[in-house]
């Protein structure tokens, strides 16, 4: 008896082994397909940040991004005008900051916060979500799957993530953000799916709220995302006191 | 005086005020954040300073006051740009006034500069030459940045002040690389006569230096040298490199050949010319409360020891104030940082207790050789929309006969509310 118990426990290991496989294969393929349907490989785009207070209050900041592949990020402070001309590079896990009055790129720790209110740097600066996380499925119902993110390195400011993503547009829904300890930082949520043209069509709107800043709002407005291809240079220290230069 | 400050408290309520729309009208119109032929932005800021001199310094009969007095500084500086295909009109300017009503001479003095005015022609993305009143800005150090070869001194206690800068060309040529990061050679040319960048040095001739830049993964790496003309030839070094996600290091190096006016106890003075390495090894850190540690050591290899500062400190105790001032003209006695060895500390804690918008902070400036400090507190609100108001106190702590313990002031407590448009 024990001669077959034993290949057949091995069988179902190896099978065991085999289908978990396939399921963060699948997790991580859909991840990738997510991330596609956001935003090209290379491209432009410009963003507003509205951090509303628990009494109404606003203060709003809008950025004007690039990003090559899948470790090149820039982003430029338009307004407000206290921010205005402030870049920040990021390249893989290394990120500069520069502000015009210091008028040097200044190396920062990739975890440092550049903006304040709900949204963090990483929001701001984050590279696609499967360059970032390993996704596996949670659970699936007719019309939305869920996945668990887990970060694959330490330079990503939430340790794990639970995204749930609609099938039919195959775009992120609702994301929650946990740390390392397990306590939830923050919600996002997508809302206001938006024909951008050159067959981009993703949510239009995120807003964010967290248990930490309890009252507080922030809500990011994606607007005139389109393919471009830029020059590796554009994402040299050199360049980050012009990234305005880019804007056509 | 007062009237003022109630007026711009007024313009901040005003403007929060403005601010206080319905949480859920968003609107994003990106037609007004498109690149425009020109723009204009800058800021108006006001600071009232209170300084108490310091009355047991061996300096204090120079000082502007005795007793505790008040200074008024309003500043206007201006930023803009124009641009013409691919070359860029750049201006930086300022316009300064200071008011100090409790002084009986000079109690209000306006100065109208341009800090930078150059014109930027960039042909292609590996290409860009500049020709102009420039800043150029080298270096990697936060407090001191000692292979800044081309700039105006630094203020370690404000080391994010707009300095002016000199008249150059520079070029400078980037490339990058798959595999290999990118690099950038950048050369410059600094002309000295006797109305032009004559604050450089004494020397009238033609300054030439070189940055040679590499970004590779972790690690940021220049190689500089500076021409023997007006100041000596010098050879730089500096690198930062990411240890981990929230700890940097940073590091510079610069071999020169330096100058120092000595003076001894009895009042005769001498020249000591003496080559070494100004070296500075320095730190980031971000802790998981979001607390910014940066730390710095500064060496100096041709500046004052403990004993020639002993000597000058003799000779001070007897000197007239006339032949004194004379003295601290000529040599670097009262420089800012006139000894071999400091240390810089600065913690900085945003949205402390998640107040959003607010950040504290706490400086120290340490000449490690007499233990004397500058100890500079400070909290920052950044909260209404264009609007940051910062106060900050400057308190000098040392033992007699020590660097910052004969400061001519004892400290110097500011506010200051500033308005971007």
């Amino acid at each position: 008896m024990q001669k077959l118990l034993k290949p057949a426990l091995l069988a179902l290991l190896i099978f065991s082994h085999q289908a978990w496989s396939a399921a963060e294969f699948d997790a991580n393929a859909l991840l990738k397909q997510v991330d596609e349907k956001l935003s090209p490989p290379s491209y432009e785009m410009y963003r507003k940040l509205i951090n509303i207070e628990p009494d109404g209050k606003r203060k709003e900041f809008v950025l004007y991004s690039v990003k090559k592949g899948q470790d090149k990020m820039l982003a430029l402070f338009l307004d407000p005008a206290s921010e205005r001309g402030r870049s920040t590079l990021r390249l893989g896990d290394n990120q500069w900051l520069y502000i015009p009055n210091v008028g040097r790129p200044l190396r920062i720790t990739s975890l440092q916060s550049v903006v304040g209110g709900v949204f963090n740097n990483s929001d701001i600066m984050q590279l696609d979500f499967h360059v970032e996380y390993s996704a596996t499925l949670l659970e699936e119902t007719a019309d939305q799957w869920l996945l668990e993110l887990k970060a694959r390195h330490q330079a990503v400011a939430y340790d794990r993530l639970k995204m749930w993503v609609d099938k039919a547009s195959q775009s992120p829904l609702t994301i929650e953000a946990y740390a390392s300890s397990g306590m939830l930082i923050k919600t996002l949520r997508y809302s206001e799916m938006k024909d951008f043209g050159h067959g981009i069509k993703r949510p239009s709107q995120l807003q964010t709220d967290s248990p930490l800043f309890k009252g507080h709002k922030s809500v990011m407005l994606f607007s005139g995302i389109k393919p471009r291809a830029f020059a590796d240079e554009v994402f040299s220290l050199s360049f980050m006191p012009r990234v305005g230069e880019l804007r056509q | 005086m007062k009237q003022a400050w109630w007026l711009i408290f007024a313009l901040a309520v005003s403007s929060v005020t403005a601010e206080d729309f319905s949480a859920e009208s968003f609107s994003f119109d990106i037609s007004q954040y498109e690149r425009k032929t020109w723009e204009l932005s800058g800021y108006l800021q006001g600071t009232a300073q209170t300084l108490q001199p310091n009355q047991q310094s061996l300096f204090s009969e120079l000082s502007a006051s005795q007793t505790a007095y008040q200074r008024y500084l309003a500043e206007l500086e201006l930023s803009g740009l124009y641009r013409w295909q691919t070359t860029t009109l750049y201006a930086l300017a300022k316009i300064q006034t200071l008011h100090q009503p409790t002084l009986t001479d000079n109690q209000t003095e306006t100065d109208a500069d341009f800090y930078q005015l150059y014109l930027h022609y960039q042909p292609n993305q590996n290409w860009q030459f500049e020709l102009g009143q420039r800043a150029l800005r080298w270096g990697r150090g936060y407090a001191f940045n000692p292979v800044a070869v081309l700039e105006r001194p630094k203020d370690a206690l404000d080391p994010d002040l707009a300095r002016e800068g000199f008249v150059l060309a520079n070029a400078e040529w980037v490339k990058s690389f798959a595999d290999w990061g990118s690099v950038s050679l950048t050369a410059v040319v600094l002309p000295v006569s006797e109305d032009l960048n004559a604050e450089f040095g004494q020397k009238q001739t033609w300054n030439n230096a070189l940055k040679f830049s590499w970004q590779f993964g972790k690690t940021d790496l220049d190689w500089i040298w500076r021409s023997d003309g007006s100041r000596p030839e010098a050879f730089g070094f500096a690198f930062s490199h990411s240890l981990a996600v929230n700890f940097a290091l940073h590091g510079e190096a610069l071999w020169l050949q330096r100058s120092l006016i000595l003076v001894d106890s009895n009042g005769v003075m001498s020249q000591q010319t003496k080559t070494g390495a100004d070296i500075l090894l320095g730190l980031r850190y971000l802790t998981n409360q979001e607390t910014t540690w940066i730390a710095e050591l500064y060496h100096q290899a041709n500046a004052y020891t403990s004993g020639q500062m002993t000597d000058f400190y003799a000779y001070a105790e007897t000197a007239s104030p006339i032949a004194l001032q004379n003295l601290i003209s000529r040599s670097r006695y009262l420089a800012p940082q006139a000894m071999q060895n400091y240390l810089s500390v600065k913690v900085s804690q945003k949205e402390p207790w998640n107040w959003l918008y607010w950040t504290v902070g706490l400086g120290l400036i340490t000449n490690v050789e007499d233990r004397s400090s500058i100890v500079t507190p400070e909290i920052i609100y950044s909260g209404l929309m264009n609007w940051e108001g910062r106060m900050r106190l400057n308190y000098f702590v040392g033992d007699d006969l020590s660097e910052y313990g004969e400061r001519q002031n004892a400290w110097r407590a500011e506010v200051q509310i500033r308005y971007h448009f």
